[in-house]
């Protein structure tokens, strides 16, 4: 296997995996991780097609990774905020118990 | 640094986030902070214009750099960027006048003008981007913001509760414009969106490849779809928009979900448009999916008990109807266009008149105290200009003939007689008799029933509330007695979506 196939089997894998956790996890942490999942997923795909197809690290698509890098620690604070203001309305970090909304 | 509009925007969202700060133990700061904020907004529509003129003059594309640190960024603004930043502005403009009286009982004015000043922001710059990195720090920097500004009410249960839901499914979305932005690059070698159209326009594009790309733009359309909350991804919409201070409400049913849509328009009515791909099943299946939208939108409408809860589920109606005007734009050629005028006008009407039935609403919530119908029966009769605004603003939204809301609705119809869609126009035209029924009903339960017990404390109008809502309603009677400088705008737009050599032209 080449570097190109290791990195795409690999960055699919992880969202995926991702959107595994999404769909049935219950805690809101997890979730939170779970999202963080799949954009760690999307950058290992942006970094592999960088470094692969075309012979030479094109610096544009790198910037796009490190910047996707920062923005996910942005998403995971507010996140981990939300989930922290749901815990002291609910005592509990368990998804199940935020079904107050209809759908 | 990325043109004064936004620049001005982000300028002013520091400038009142450190006001606030420093004069946090110095007396009550509310007011000052909204007024600046919109002063910022005046500001920022001033730049607009001021970058309309020059676009006008520089023959329809307009090329910039962006981030200095970054060699591939750039902002690529032409008539589309121009006509979705003026509705952007002018929406946030009047949100933020009309939360100078809304937000009077509320704390963290400073954090909150900040944000709408930055979500503003992050939504021009999504309209100016040309390329995936100043996209993507565009669309993130209003996604970001949204988050926060739906659960800024958080010591309450529900905004919390809906603003995870919304950060979790946009933060998927993300996700998935990430990787559609990888398999794009890896299509493609190029991060410039004139770039990528000239590559998917040349010969070279495989069968291989044409898979690749097909992939990609299923993942894009369920990536932007998610904003743009077309219907297998709306969940996350009638929770939100309604868990939101109502400005917020108003802006994000106003403008935000229709970045979604601006980002869709962009991608394959312009810069993917040029591949040899089979655009017509791609215009189908979107056109199937926008069916389905309106009528999820229109039967959950007819259910609903809240009052911002319905005019939520009315806006995913709506955006069926846009995504009609934008799939019958995907079949190229003159039908194309004209399915585009009516889909772009439909999102300035849409834009106009569901931030001014939002507004309106909140004017009522804002008296009462309660968003349930069952408890505003007829506050109308408490608050008479309001209530007269409140009905231009449903009927608009129902589609009757003196309004804005008739011209795009027929033009949406003419487009799909045009493109001789007839299953497409049935479902629609069935689509707009069940919207009748929940708008009358809205009518009928806040403006024409005798008000409650409970309400006869309710009095008068405040004027601040008065003057954006106002606005906007002249807004909506003038764009549906006169709508020629408002359909040339909207044409405009729509040409400049069909204008490639124009937008690849400097390179």
């Amino acid at each position: 296997m080449d570097v190109a196939s290791i990195g795409l089997t690999g960055g699919m894998l992880l969202i995926v995996l991702g959107l595994y956790c999404l769909a049935t996890k219950r805690n809101m942490i997890r979730l939170v991780l779970a999202a963080e999942i799949m954009t760690n997923g999307a950058i290992v795909l942006l970094v592999t097609f960088a470094a692969t197809p075309l012979g030479m690290v094109n610096p544009a698509i790198v910037a796009i990774a490190i910047l996707a890098i920062g923005i996910g620690g942005c998403v995971a604070a507010i996140g981990l905020a939300i989930a922290l203001q749901a815990f002291r309305h609910y005592k509990t970090l368990d998804v199940r118990e935020l079904k107050r909304l209809r759908w | 640094m990325f043109t004064w509009v936004i620049d001005v925007l982000l300028v002013f969202a520091v400038a009142v986030a450190v006001a606030g700060a420093l004069a946090r133990y110095r007396g009550n700061l509310n007011k000052p902070l909204g007024i600046a904020s919109t002063i910022g907004f005046a500001a920022a529509l001033y730049a607009w214009y001021d970058l309309y003129l020059q676009l006008q003059a520089s023959g329809g594309i307009l090329v910039l750099k962006a981030v200095p640190m970054v060699d591939a960024s750039c902002l690529r603004i032409d008539m589309l960027s121009i006509f979705f930043a003026f509705l952007f502005l002018l929406v946030g403009f009047l949100a933020s006048f009309f939360s100078i009286k809304y937000l009077e009982h509320d704390t963290g004015h400073a954090q909150y003008y900040a944000l709408l000043l930055s979500m503003v922001a992050g939504m021009v710059g999504v309209a100016f981007a040309g390329d995936f990195f100043t996209l993507f720090l565009f669309w993130e920097l209003m996604a970001l913001t949204s988050y926060v500004l739906v659960a800024f009410r958080k010591h309450l249960w529900e905004p919390v509760e809906a603003g995870f839901k919304y950060m979790l499914m946009s933060a998927a979305g993300s996700a998935f414009i990430l990787m559609a932005i990888a398999l794009l690059y890896g299509i493609t070698g190029s991060t410039n969106l004139a770039v990528i159209a000239s590559a998917a326009n040349s010969a070279s594009l495989t069968a291989s490849l044409k898979t690749w790309l097909y992939l990609a733009i299923v993942i894009m359309i369920a990536g932007f779809g998610i904003k743009a909350s077309i219907a297998p991804l709306h969940t996350w919409l009638p929770d939100a928009h309604p868990a939101a201070p109502t400005p917020i409400s108003a802006m994000l049913s106003g403008v935000v979900i229709k970045t979604g849509v601006y980002a869709i328009i962009r991608m394959l009515g312009l810069v993917l448009f040029p591949a040899a791909l089979d655009w017509v099943s791609i215009a189908m299946i979107l056109a199937f999916f926008a069916a389905i939208t309106m009528t999820v939108g229109n039967v959950m409408a007819l259910l609903q008990e809240d009052i911002k809860r319905l005019l939520a589920f009315s806006s995913i109606a709506h955006i069926g109807y846009i995504m009609v005007g934008v799939s019958i734009g995907l079949l190229g050629g003159m039908i194309g266009i004209y399915g585009y005028t009516a889909g772009l006008l439909h999102v300035m009407n849409h834009a106009l008149m569901k931030g001014l039935a939002f507004l309106a609403a909140g004017a009522f919530i804002h008296a009462a105290g309660t968003r349930k119908l069952s408890e505003l029966v007829g506050i109308g009769h408490r608050m008479r200009p309001m209530a007269v605004i409140f009905t231009i603003a449903v009927l608009a939204l129902a589609g009757i003939p003196p309004l804005n809301g008739f011209v795009s609705e027929l033009m949406l119809v003419l487009a799909t007689i045009n493109a001789g869609l007839y299953l497409l126009l049935a479902v629609m035209l069935a689509n707009i008799l069940i919207g009748f029924g929940y708008y009358l009903r809205l009518l009928y339960i806040v403006v024409w029933q005798a008000p409650r017990e409970e309400l006869m404390e309710v009095k008068g109008t405040p004027w601040l509330m008065l003057i954006p809502t106002g606005i906007l309603a002249a807004l909506c009677i003038l764009i549906g007695v006169y709508p020629e400088p408002f359909l040339a705008f909207a044409s405009q737009a729509a040409q400049a979506i069909q204008n490639l050599p124009a937008y690849t032209a400097q390179l």
